[in-house]
Order: structure tokens, then sequence, then C-alpha cells
């Protein structure tokens, strides 16, 4: 086989894939037929409809804090990112629940990623955010807005809805620090904990049926457990593919 | 498609668009090997051409400003690197020819800088200095990953058994 051959024979079976991207850039709130320096005002409408909204939800704040359990314990990276961060939740930061809002949907919304905000993890400075609706979900982790802010993006779909818990996780990087996610859910569960391959038990933030957790390095998951109110076990799930540790490659 | 521009002539970027998306896409699908990031991705920066269309359209090649943008926009923004599906997404096939199915594994699992390659030169079809640009590499830099890239390919195909019929 040519190189002729070869490069025909890859166009052709890549033109098998085809976008399901259904929005279109132009439905971005603007007028039919609009001038330039409307569209440049396009993304700032929406960055202006995000902060609107973020404003509006900043009071479900002070209800997600409920759903955390607050406990402080010394258990905080060097990492300045990470620093402070706790294998329980702590307090969440309506600052940071403010800036998520306006920042984390926005690529979401392009497409069809839940925009519904559920559950705020918070560990130190840093809280990762999850949004739901139905079975996919989208998350998204925030770091001190007024410092060395940034985020880290992700998504995915439960596939197994009714297993007594279903979890998704992964790996990702910020910078040269990497750090775990988990997001899942375990109907029923007032508490959920994730015993690391380490040993430690972190903690997960419940906003029944969902669940969340982080934790900065690589770490991986031995046990996720599932608790009831009066701390009796109602589900165990001890059995977790191996974790690919590599970070996603950049361009 | 209907969107108009300024001066209300038929939607030049409407067109760019529908021409452009699906060739796009694939190529960032080779290179993120994931379905949903590579649609955040090219949609974002379908959008920011769009907010940038009266600078972009005299752009020597759009597709390529999309394409950087894009892959810019994977590198920075989607980190998050969940369990990977080590196998490209599963496609309806009308007619597969015996080759398809082993070829697509194949370009899938070549180094990142052959993928990049491969997705701007062949899919996309842009020129090397395009794609050089592009990518922040020099011409002979990309002809070098495309030549090792199609060599890796022809021995990957031998490898997973496939056998050109004579004739």
């Amino acid at each position: 086989m040519n190189d002729e051959e070869l490069i025909a024979g890859v166009r052709r079976t890549f033109e098998r894939y085809h976008s399901s991207i259904a929005a279109q850039p132009w439905r971005r709130g603007m007028n039919r037929e609009t001038a330039s320096s409307d569209r440049a005002k396009g993304g700032r409408r929406i960055t202006r409809s995000l902060a609107a909204r973020g404003l509006a939800l900043v009071a479900l704040a002070s209800l997600l804090a409920g759903a955390f359990i607050w406990v402080q314990a010394p258990t905080g990276t060097a990492s300045s990112v990470f620093a402070g961060w706790q294998r329980v939740p702590t307090a969440a930061d309506p600052s940071l629940l403010q800036w998520a809002l306006q920042n984390c949907p926005i690529t979401g919304a392009l497409r069809t990623h839940p925009t519904t905000l559920v559950l705020q993890d918070q560990r130190g400075k840093a809280a990762y955010f999850v949004f739901a609706e139905g079975d996919n979900f989208s998350t998204c982790l925030g770091a001190d807005p007024q410092g060395r802010g940034g985020m880290a993006k992700g998504g995915g779909s439960f596939t197994h809805p009714g297993d007594p818990i279903e979890w998704s996780g992964g790996i990702a990087g910020w910078g040269d620090e990497s750090w775990i996610d988990v997001v899942g859910r375990a109907p029923g569960a007032a508490r959920v904990e994730i015993v690391r391959t380490d040993g430690v038990v972190v903690e997960a933030s419940v906003r029944s049926p969902l669940f969340a957790a982080w934790w900065p390095g690589k770490a991986w998951i031995t046990e996720i457990r599932a608790l009831g109110a009066d701390g009796h076990v109602l589900a165990s799930l001890k059995s977790f593919p191996p974790a690919h540790w590599s970070l996603p490659p950049g361009p | 498609m209907d969107v108009a521009d300024s001066r209300g002539q038929p939607g030049e970027f409407a067109a760019f668009y529908a021409a452009a998306l699906d060739p796009t896409y694939r190529a960032v699908l080779l290179v993120t090997r994931h379905q949903a990031r590579a649609e955040d991705a090219v949609h974002e920066a379908f959008a920011r051409a769009y907010e940038r269309w009266d600078e972009i359209r005299s752009h020597p090649s759009p597709t390529a400003w999309v394409i950087r943008v894009a892959l810019n926009v994977h590198r920075t923004s989607w980190r998050i690197w969940r369990r990977e599906n080590p196998d490209p997404p599963e496609v309806a096939v009308v007619d597969e020819l015996p080759i398809d199915s082993l070829l697509v594994r194949a370009v899938w699992r070549l180094p990142r800088r052959q993928r990049q390659v491969v997705a701007l030169r062949v899919l996309l079809d842009l020129s090397s200095a395009q794609t050089a640009e592009a990518l922040g590499m020099s011409a002979g830099a990309v002809g070098s990953h495309l030549h090792r890239a199609l060599a890796t390919l022809r021995s990957s195909l031998g490898a997973m058994g496939y056998q050109e019929t004579p004739g």
C-alpha cells in the first residue's frame, strides 16, 4: 500500500465521524443581522447572563452548604493551589461558587451539558462543582479566584441507574500537580466514604443521591462506602478498574 | 443557512461553518481521542471565530485558525482524564471495508504529534506551512512526523493482520 492509498484510507474511515453539535455559534443571543461590534458583544452578553444567574443562585450556596459536613482536619498539602485541602469538606466559599457559576457552565452551555448546580465540594481554597441533570453530569474544579484562578472541567453520564453505588472518577492535571475526582450516586446514603490506596478515608460531599469528592495527588480508590444516617454500611464497592496514570496529551 | 452578515449578504460565516464543522471535528477527535472534548473544543473555537469573523474571514486559512484555537481550548480547559476509552468511538458503518476498522484503530494509537499532523495534513488537507503554523513546529518537522506516521500505520496494519489483496 503506497502513501496515497493509505492517506485515502484514513480520510475515508474518518469521514464516518460526524459532529453531534446542535447549537450554532450565531445562536448565542445574537440578532440575525448583526454588526461586528454586536458579535463581539455576544460573548459578553452570555457572561452577564451567567453572572446574573450566578447572583440569583448565590442563595443556593447556603442551601448546599447545609449538605456538607464541616470538620476541620489537619491534612492539607503544601501545594499552593491545593493548600488547605481537607479529607472532609469545609464550608462552601460563596465567592468561589459565584466564580464557578460564571465560568464553569459556559462551555457546557454550548452543548448539552447539565448546568444545574447540585454540589460544591469545598476543601480549603479549592472547590469541586457538580452540575447534574438526569443521568448526565459535568464537573469543574476552581481554586482561589482572587489569586491563581483557573479551572478544569469534565463530564459524563451515569450508565447503571439502580446500582447501590455508581461512580465515575479520574485524574486531572493542574499545572504540574495532579488531582483525583470521584462523582457518583448512592441512593439512600446519608454519608459516603472513599478509602484511598494510601489508607486515607475521604468523606464525600453528599446531596442524595449524588456524592462527590476530590483530592490532590495520585492515590487511587480502593473502596467506596455508602452509609446510612446511623453510620451502618448500606453498600460497599471494592472493585475498581486500574487507573491510567498519565495526564491527557496536550498539543 | 439563514445567517446574514452586516450588509445583509448570505451568511458567509454560516457557509464556512457548514463546510468546516465536520472536518474540523474529525481532526480534533483524532487528536483528543474523546468525542465530548472534541465537540466542546470545536464548538468553542467556532464561537470565537464567529465573534471575530470580520478579522478571521481574511485569514489565509480560517480552518487553520479554528483548529489551532480548538486545540488550545482542549489543552488549557479540558485537563480531566476520565476512564478513557482506549478505542475509537463506535460509528454506524454501512459499507465497511476490511481495512477500515484496523486503520482507524491504528491511527488512534499514533503518538500525539503524529496524530496532530495526520489530523491537519490528511483530514483537513492543510498545507505543510499551515500545519506547521497551527502546531507551532517547522514545515520540516511536519513532513517528518507525517512520514513516520504513515510508516507506523503501514507497520501497524501488518501487525494487525491486514494483508493486501493482489490486484
